[in-house]
């Protein structure tokens, strides 16, 4: 049976939210809000940590075990599966940037003159396996590899530190409209806490849910945060140009002239956690429609959530700058209704409910 | 079918059943009572027979029951039989029977014939220091070794008997306020379940009881040593000691044993961690070295360091076989080559090695036919093998798996093959105890004796995930 620990659930905050935003996103930031990128983050993760609020309080008040089952309670059945649905695809785009991100991140940093799309297909095969083994099985190959994540993030920091000009962070105090720019561009990266809802009902205690959830997104989001503050001091005014952050910004170190690049094996341990954070959300999206269709067969949903999002890799694979300005510019409002409305809609029936609950108690008293 | 009163009748019927001709049958007579022992003779006493049955038996003036038969014997094991399938078992177990005229029941007496090797350190576990005993064959001689160690009243022993035709005893061996019941209930009916033809050795047991039987990883613990058998016993695992195998089983399992070793418990805990990190360190380099070493020959030239590239381009110039054909070849030599000296008769070993190592190795790079780079690393991975011997058979297969996808996909292949591998020892448990524990799911407390060992007076509870009935192991020291 597929359970889930709060401790688990902390880790897949802390390593698998934190490395998503590792390759792309620095860069992109830069380009947006230059100096203060690592500020326009702090903003994107302080959105986000109320959204971590808002869903830990459905999750621990909630009455019912699971999200499906409140909103079931709380709008009806064919409400809910509509819904459900709609978070399924929500999901499937959710996972198709940090695809594109690897496979790009992959093919320009380890195979410069082969082919790489048959090299990363076989991520299909393993994303496949790893849903089909469950929450249960996935929760804990993320305990396992948040070592490696530490171990990546390690290398990576200490061979790019001594090469950053950090006087270039500064001023702290910028203006509002360049931090906001960053902000908003970065959406895309953000809302991971969403997840936490479509979890919930694989936990199997909640004590101490708030306390371990809110301690794994801190160190994930500081982890991003220096960095991403790391990265622009090391690059500065070109860091708009410097995709795929780990890979790049470690290659000034002198030791690696003496050892080999050793920061190649930090990027390929990012790799390998960037397996799983890649599958969270086909997997997520398999929880939603196992809710909706509820089939006997374990193979055929997880099957159908891999060949889709194969599909959509493989006919939108080679652009990847236009796919994230394509979901920047038409898929966003979506995004944020599907990633805020439910939680605010579902966080009012919960305390609206719970009040009803207090008053009948009250009455019956 | 029931005995008859008729003691020849008996005797005739039992040839019948059993014509073989080490089945000896011998009568013999106490003033008017006439009786036959019936016993294998390659497995029964003959002196104990004599002395502490035929003897006593024939000093006894008359006989009113069995009960006056087995008061009379000087054996303590002595069992009634009621029919001729029972009489049969005992004699082919070693027992002897004695069939009395006038009765309808049987007397059985264990005469058996130990016929066990000496208790000797087991080759497959060596150590400097510590217990240098080793578990025999014989299954009675081996659970007086464990009780010699844990002399407690709740050491359990449970006789079992499993396969059609070889009727193996099959001791399930747990203490019985440490162990967890539920474990021991699933263990004893795993057994009972078993429906085989024969249990030649104590590797059958683990075939069949296994959760996943197509697994290559090990799913069942085995130990030569009975002190290391005892501590998992104090640890709350069960063990299970097979009649003629030397080597007993223990249960759950998890991933973290094969790393430890007996001796981490008896010298510094220093040495130990630092010896049990050099284990993981070289387990890991065996898997990879070979796999890395190819990915960075084949697509990923920059991971190598300017000067050693230069070595190996220096090496590999005219090397007719593609790096990861070459290294596969190589590695087939190394695996043939060990085989080999395992199977060879100790003497030939040493030449074979001589001739693999120096003749075979050295003409090889000579010829061109392979670099001196891949004969290091496979020599390299070849010796880290053997820093955890027990998952020897697991890291060959897993280092030619992890060589073949480098070969194909280079890193990333290595990547994905690692990420798969992890959620399958993830999904893996043994017993109910999920396999990689203490690490997936973490457990701190239970970490006191993971790779990284805490000292012995810090050990105090038992392991969690082994839910034993009595948490605590030591008060304060």
């Amino acid at each position: 049976m597929s359970k889930i620990s709060s401790r688990q659930l902390s880790f897949i905050i802390a390593v698998l939210f934190s490395v998503v935003k590792f390759y792309v996103l620095p860069a992109h930031v830069s380009a947006f809000s230059h100096e203060a990128g690592y500020l326009a983050l702090i903003v994107s993760f302080a959105i986000d940590f109320l959204l971590l609020l808002i869903c830990l309080y459905i999750v621990k008040n909630q009455p019912n075990s699971s999200v499906y089952e409140t909103s079931v309670k709380l709008f009806g059945k064919t409400f809910t599966k509509i819904v459900f649905i709609i978070y399924a695809v929500y999901f499937l785009i959710k996972a198709f940037i940090p695809i594109l991100e690897q496979k790009n991140t992959i093919s320009l940093t380890f195979y410069e003159s082969q082919p790489t799309l048959l090299i990363f297909m076989p991520y299909f095969v393993v994303g496949f396996y790893i849903i089909l083994k469950g929450v249960n099985a996935f929760s804990r190959s993320v305990e396992l590899i948040s070592l490696l994540w530490a171990v990546g993030l390690l290398i990576t920091l200490s061979l790019s530190i001594p090469a950053g000009e950090y006087a270039s962070l500064l001023p702290i105090i910028q203006p509002v409209k360049k931090v906001l720019l960053g902000t908003v561009n970065s959406f895309i990266w953000f809302g991971d806490p969403l997840a936490i809802l479509f979890l919930a009902e694989f936990l199997i205690d909640k004590k101490g849910l708030y306390k371990k959830a809110i301690i794994g997104y801190v160190v994930g989001a500081v982890a991003t945060i220096v960095l991403v503050m790391v990265f622009y001091a090391v690059f500065q005014g070109i860091a708009e140009r410097q995709y795929y952050a780990p890979i790049k910004m470690s290659k000034y170190s002198i030791t690696l002239s003496n050892i080999g690049r050793l920061d190649y094996f930090g990027s390929l341990m990012f790799s390998l956690v960037s397996v799983y954070s890649m599958t969270l959300p086909m997997l997520l999206a398999t929880v939603c429609i196992n809710k909706v269709i509820n089939l006997k067969n374990n193979y055929i949903v997880p099957l159908i959530v891999t060949l889709c999002e194969l599909a959509l890799v493989f006919f939108f694979q080679n652009e990847i700058f236009q796919n994230i300005k394509f979901v920047q510019t038409y898929i966003l409002p979506f995004m944020l209704v599907a990633c805020y409305l439910l939680p605010l809609i579902l966080f009012f029936g919960v305390i609206v409910s719970k009040r009803k609950h207090r008053i009948k108690e009250v009455y019956d008293v | 079918m029931k005995l008859y009163k008729d003691r020849e009748k008996c005797v005739s019927e039992i040839k019948k059943r059993l014509n073989s001709d080490d089945i000896i049958y011998f009568d013999f007579n106490a003033e008017k009572t006439y009786f036959t022992a019936i016993y294998a003779e390659s497995l029964s006493d003959k002196t104990m027979l004599g002395k502490q049955v035929i003897e006593p038996l024939q000093k006894t003036a008359s006989f009113s029951s069995i009960n006056d038969v087995m008061k009379s014997v000087t054996l303590p094991e002595t069992d009634t039989l009621n029919t001729f399938a029972d009489c049969i078992d005992k004699i082919i177990a070693g027992d002897a029977v004695i069939l009395i005229n006038g009765f309808d029941k049987a007397v059985s007496v264990s005469t058996k014939k130990p016929s066990a090797r000496a208790v000797t350190e087991p080759p497959t576990a060596s150590i400097l220091k510590g217990p240098r005993e080793g578990f025999v064959e014989n299954s009675q001689t081996n659970m007086s070794l464990i009780r010699q160690r844990l002399k407690t009243p709740d050491l359990k022993y449970e006789k079992l008997t499993v396969g059609k035709q070889s009727k193996t005893t099959v001791g399930l061996v747990y203490i019985s306020s440490i162990a967890n019941p539920k474990l021991v209930k699933t263990l004893r009916d795993k057994i009972n379940k078993i429906c085989v033809d024969g249990i030649i050795d104590s590797s059958y047991i683990i075939k069949c009881i296994s959760d996943r039987k197509t697994s290559m990883f090990k799913q069942v613990g085995s130990t030569e040593k009975p002190d290391i058998f005892s501590a998992k016993l104090l640890e709350g695992r069960v063990g299970i000691i097979v009649d003629g195998s030397p080597i007993a089983l223990t249960a759950p399992f998890i991933f973290l044993e094969d790393f430890q070793s007996s001796e981490d418990y008896y010298t510094n805990t220093y040495k130990a961690n630092f010896a049990r990190i050099l284990r993981i360190s070289a387990v890991v380099l065996s898997i990879l070295l070979p796999a890395f070493f190819v990915a960075a020959q084949l697509f990923h030239l920059q991971f190598i360091p300017l000067a050693f590239l230069l070595t190996i381009v220096g090496s590999i110039k005219g090397i007719p076989l593609s790096p990861s054909v070459e290294m596969f070849v190589t590695l087939l030599i190394f695996e043939i080559l060990n085989e080999a000296s395992i199977r060879m008769p100790r003497y030939v070993g040493i030449a074979m090695s001589v001739v693999g190592a120096l003749v075979l190795g050295e003409t090889a790079v000579n010829a061109g036919m392979v670099s001196t780079p891949t004969i290091m690393i496979i020599a390299l991975s070849g010796i880290c093998f053997y820093v955890a011997p027990d998952l020897n058979e697991t890291l060959s297969v897993l280092r030619l798996m992890f060589l073949t996808i480098a070969g194909f996909m280079g890193g990333y292949g290595i990547v994905l093959l690692g990420a798969g591998l992890i959620t399958y020892l993830c999904d893996f448990n043994s017993f109910g105890t999920p396999y990689l524990s203490p690490y997936a799911p973490i457990n701190f407390g239970d970490m006191q004796d993971g790779f990284i060992m805490n000292f012995f007076a810090e050990q105090k509870k038992r392991p969690s995930f082994l839910q034993p009935k009595n948490k605590i192991r030591k008060g304060e020291l």
